[in-house]
């Protein structure tokens, strides 16, 4: 056991990853809702003009 | 279906001021773990994150008994969203769990109860969306997935025992005694203060998304409905 | 006095008429399944060829193999107690039989069961036969009560959710690919107690090492069939 001699391991890039992740991945959601409510709301004008 | 409602602009603002709150609170706030170093901060946001998966989770299951039992179609598209953020935030779970380990227990995974079972509950919700896509019929797609939704949610607490039970005969982590602690330390006050923060930030963040999720069904629905309507 | 003497008639009658249901269903499924053995043949293949499969692919000497012949075992049963599944399921629905049945003034929950003990049937039998084999080919003695009752018990988790799973599957487009999809992550609490009730009843390992995993297996076969008896009205209800 090491790191019970030289303090905590240096794991900071792995936070760094993990925060990214966590991050990343939220936001990719929210742009993946935003995509898709933005191309319904274009198909409804589409629509909405063909009606017309 | 048009308007957005005020509540949720007030969520929408309310999650991102709590996502920074909670981020400086886990980030800078919160001491260094004595033992894993930083990376032991993933630890507040990965819990929170299985949380909001659960909540999905739930909110499926819910929804899928409610549309059985009244055949509303708001049900189904709750049912839906609810699946979908649990998909994506089980999925954040499992992969800030093996970055988590893999510094501290040198693997990228530990056969971890909680971990294996978070990986089988997102295999629950692609199977769902898989069953679901091979259905024509909206009216049974939206039944079959209630189905699906509910024996999933029944089983997922019998397959976390009976990795429990497995567990405690075959201890992976290196070193630890205890096959139920994995990855346990001591929190101080401040950490506690992190980690129920970062909860409360997470189910905040949850709720709105599958807010906006819901009404994305509604609007997709009445797309199609026109669609339909106009051939 | 004689209106509770009806009453109780008529529900014993009620009563009679869903054993009856289920068992004619059980029947026409078995003898069908008797006459052309299709079925049978192929699960039985398959379990024979992966149970081979595993021979060669795992390479085993003979103390690792003691170790391991309990999950072999399984995986064995879950792959060809698919097959058994889809197949069933298909006919019904190809063949129209399902929509007859559901036009008959037939208990919704009579065919449940009946396909459920059908399916059970047709696996434990394929079970029956793989036992021996599997004895003989690794010179093992598998026929031990405590192995039997795990199987048994086993089974009957998977014939429960499997036949409502494989009813929602035998639907949809990419029904053969989807059952398996669908039913694994769901049985694995079953598959993972078997396993380990299997591998310490063969080790001869002491009852209350065993006990728990049994105790999943018999919670896992009693909440299933309450929760599949409830949700299978919901499959076939148009």
């Amino acid at each position: 056991m090491l790191f019970l001699y030289e303090g905590p391991v240096d794991t900071g890039s792995y936070m760094i990853l993990g925060f990214g992740v966590i991050y990343g991945f939220m936001a990719i959601y929210v742009w993946s809702l935003n995509a898709r409510n933005k191309k319904l709301k274009e198909d409804l004008k589409m629509i909405k003009d063909l009606d017309k | 279906m048009e308007e957005k409602p005020k509540l949720l602009s007030f969520f929408d603002i309310a999650s991102i001021l709590l996502l920074i709150a909670a981020s400086y609170l886990t980030l800078v706030f919160a001491p260094q773990e004595a033992v894993m170093g930083q990376v032991q901060r993933v630890f507040y946001f990965h819990v929170s994150a299985g949380w909001v998966g659960m909540i999905g989770f739930f909110v499926a299951v819910v929804s899928g008994i409610f549309y059985l039992a009244k055949g509303e179609h708001k049900w189904d598209v709750a049912g839906l969203a609810g699946i979908e953020l649990g998909l994506v935030f089980f999925f954040i779970n499992i992969v800030t769990g093996s970055i988590w380990a893999r510094p501290i227990w040198n693997t990228w995974w530990t056969w971890d109860p909680r971990l294996v079972t978070a990986t089988i509950v997102e295999l629950v919700y692609i199977a769902y969306l898989m069953l679901r896509q091979g259905i024509e019929d909206p009216d049974r797609r939206a039944r079959f997935g209630a189905i699906y939704a509910i024996v999933g949610f029944v089983s997922v607490p019998m397959t976390f025992l009976s990795i429990r039970i497995w567990r405690t005969i075959h201890p992976v982590v290196i070193g630890s005694s205890d096959p139920g602690a994995e990855g346990a330390f001591e929190m101080t006050a401040d950490m506690k203060t992190a980690f129920f923060f970062s909860l409360f930030t997470f189910t905040v963040i949850g709720i709105t998304l599958v807010w906006h999720r819901i009404r994305l069904g509604n609007l997709a629905d009445k797309v199609e409905a026109l669609k339909l309507k106009l051939m | 006095m004689s209106l509770n003497a009806e009453t109780k008639a008529r529900s014993t009658q009620g009563q009679t008429s869903f054993f009856k249901s289920m068992w004619a269903i059980v029947w026409k499924d078995v003898s069908a399944e008797w006459r052309s053995r299709e079925l049978f043949s192929a699960m039985l293949v398959f379990a024979l060829l992966v149970i081979m499969i595993f021979n060669f692919a795992l390479e085993l000497n003979i103390r690792e193999r003691n170790e391991i012949t309990a999950g072999v075992l399984w995986v064995t049963f879950a792959f060809a107690g698919t097959l058994g599944l889809n197949r069933s399921m298909a006919v019904e629905k190809d063949r129209g039989c399902l929509d007859g049945l559901l036009l008959a003034p037939v208990d919704r929950s009579a065919i449940y069961f009946g396909k459920v003990l059908g399916n059970l049937i047709f696996m434990l039998v394929v079970e029956a036969i793989v036992l021996p084999i599997y004895s003989i080919l690794y010179n093992t003695n598998l026929f031990q009560g405590g192995l039997i009752l795990v199987i048994l018990l086993g089974s009957i988790g998977y014939a429960v959710v499997g036949t409502l799973l494989s009813s929602m599957a035998v639907q949809a487009r990419t029904r053969d690919v989807l059952l398996p999809i669908l039913l694994f992550p769901v049985i694995l609490p079953v598959l993972i107690a078997a396993v380990r009730a299997s591998s310490y009843y063969l080790q001869g390992q002491p009852m209350d090492l065993i006990q728990p995993s049994l105790n999943l297996l018999m919670a896992y076969d009693v909440i299933f069939s309450a929760v599949a008896y409830a949700l299978f009205d919901y499959v076939v209800e148009e």
